[in-house]
């Protein structure tokens, strides 16, 4: 499904700020995967999203999605098979436009002719079908606009934006942090559903250590732009997060740092 | 009575003017300033086809140009990566040369055939007033004819792509959409409809001019502004009506205001710089006022 070979990325290169964020980074993603990825600040998660969104340009390696190189293409090209959300709910939706047409623009993924209407009545029927299945009231709030709505809200209409033309990857940068908890399981249960029923290969980062071991069928852990470790199958299913931040230790040599990995880790144990 | 019109007539011209302005400055949130230079470029044009004995080609002539002055400074600002005010007035900058070269080197040039003559043509022994309403009802043909072009725009997919480039660019291109190109269509419709402004009121005043162009930007938000201000902030088709309906309402006042002596024909463009000043800062002040009233109640 996607292949990543030998991905390398710099920032400010050739200056001295030069920052060498993905390090010859190598990933193979089935068809159907749902990763979790995890790793401290500055491990290069974010950084190997943006690679494979074209946002970020990479010096070296390659990205190959459903068999075609992708590494070249510019980052529109690359949306139309792409979904991505971010931990910013402002990010993903036009604030100014109503829900129905920020549904139409995503819908559209530049299959549509310019001059044809951007508003037809199946569309509405469509948009309106699936977000009822939310249950978040929006299938009655289609002229509203966005900005109006909440950050849960906005968030799980960006995830059907992200999704309504059926990509082949989705991508999901934490993108339930900046929710509050309730709300963010909500988003979370909507995530799985849609995943699920549409057999998206996901990829999902997240500093939750306890939902990255029990959300999707892998996980993988990143340190200096490359994978440290990759637990799947059984091997995951027995992961405890004390053995996962032993583990991570003990490969890299340092302590995992990122305060909020931990915090919601104690959190966990605590229950 | 004919005054009336006369500011009716020039209402609808420039009408064109704040429909370019409003696609650059409300629905793609960046002002374009390449407008002062378009136009001038669409009333260049127009004048020198015009002259030589076709109107109406003119006009089409001006949009065209008015159009590629558009793409270029949209190419400056997204391949170039040039900040968008800097783009417009290097466009702005040097159309002036561009515009005088089209009129042959000269500032000035006399334009004996126009529309709005070959309309008078249609009816012989007309009177003056009913030379005033032909003008009038022509004037409000091609505007209406424009404005309902534009609303049909906004109702389609592209239209719907321009008002996301300017809402959040980068949801934009996580949809799949090409944001530079779209952009650059923006840009050069924008100002097609200011070439063609321009070209409009060449031909309503029978001379083209280097300098007219001066300014118009701000005579061109002062009318989007002033049509919000009767309408209110709503949908695009009701923004592009009330910039239209800005238009006439600004022309108007203005005609009173000048009727009664008030100040002079010259001071259009301080009036459209001081109501645009206005208008931005005012909301502000007030926002400001608010804060430091709460702030000393709850002192008290």
């Amino acid at each position: 499904m996607l292949e990543i070979h030998n991905l390398h990325c710099y920032f400010a290169k050739g200056t001295v700020n030069e920052f060498h964020a993905l390090r010859g980074l190598c990933l193979s993603v089935a068809d159907g995967d749902f990763l979790t990825v995890v790793g401290s600040n500055g491990a290069g998660k974010s950084t190997l999203f943006n690679a494979i969104c074209g946002t970020a340009e990479t010096d070296d390696g390659s990205i190959v999605l459903d068999g075609q190189s992708i590494t070249d293409w510019p980052e529109h090209k690359r949306a139309r098979v792409i979904g991505r959300l971010f931990q910013d709910p402002m990010k993903g939706t036009a604030p100014d436009m109503t829900i129905e047409e920020n549904l139409a623009l995503a819908n559209a993924r530049g299959s549509r002719s310019a001059l044809s209407r951007a508003i037809r009545a199946a569309d509405r029927a469509l948009f309106r079908d699936e977000l009822a299945a939310y249950h978040m009231g929006l299938e009655n709030r289609m002229k509203t606009k966005v900005g109006l709505l909440s950050g849960g809200q906005r968030q799980a209409m960006t995830l059907l934006m992200a999704t309504i033309a059926k990509p082949k990857l989705l991508l999901l940068d934490e993108h339930t942090a900046a929710l509050d908890p309730a709300t963010a399981q909500t988003v979370m249960d909507i995530t799985q559903a849609i995943v699920k029923e549409r057999r998206l290969s996901t990829l999902m980062i997240t500093h939750n250590l306890n939902q990255a071991l029990t959300t999707g069928n892998r996980t993988i852990m990143m340190n200096q732009g490359q994978v440290l470790l990759d637990v799947s199958g059984s091997e995951r299913s027995h992961m405890t997060i004390e053995k996962l931040l032993a583990l991570y230790t003990q490969k890299s040599g340092e302590q995992f740092a990122a305060d909020r990995a931990l915090f919601s880790a104690a959190k966990a144990a605590e229950c | 009575m004919i005054q009336f019109l006369g500011a009716c007539q020039m209402g609808f011209v420039y009408a064109l003017l704040a429909l370019g302005v409003y696609l650059t400055f409300r629905i793609l949130n960046t002002p374009d300033l390449t407008a002062d230079g378009s136009f001038t470029l669409g009333m260049a044009v127009c004048g020198v086809v015009s002259v030589a004995g076709q109107p109406l080609l003119g006009l089409l002539a001006a949009a065209v140009c008015g159009m590629l002055a558009g793409v270029l400074t949209g190419l400056m600002q997204t391949k170039g990566k040039i900040h968008p005010i800097l783009a417009g007035i290097l466009t702005m900058s040097g159309l002036y040369s561009v515009n005088m070269f089209i009129m042959g080197g000269t500032p000035n040039l006399a334009i004996s055939k126009t529309l709005f003559k070959q309309a008078y043509a249609l009816f012989p022994e007309i009177t003056k007033l009913q030379r005033n309403l032909v003008t009038l009802g022509l004037a409000f043909l091609v505007c209406a004819l424009l404005t309902g072009l534009l609303c049909w725009l906004f109702k389609t997919h592209i239209g719907l792509c321009i008002r996301a480039v300017g809402n959040n660019e980068d949801m934009v291109r996580a949809s799949s959409i090409n944001s530079d190109r779209v952009k650059i269509l923006a840009l050069g419709i924008a100002n097609a409809y200011v070439a063609m402004a321009g070209a409009m009121s060449a031909q309503l005043q029978g001379f083209a001019d280097v300098g007219a162009g001066i300014g118009m930007v701000v005579v061109g938000i002062a009318s989007v502004i002033i049509g919000e201000l009767l309408f209110g902030r709503r949908s695009v088709t009701l923004g592009l009506l009330s910039a239209v309906v800005g238009s006439v309402a600004y022309r108007l006042v203005y005609a009173l205001a000048f009727s009664m002596s008030a100040f002079p024909a010259y001071a259009l463009k301080l009036v459209s710089a001081l109501i645009v000043v206005f208008a931005l800062c005012v909301p502000v002040a007030l926002r400001g006022l608010r804060r430091r009233m709460r702030k000393g109640a709850s002192h008290a």
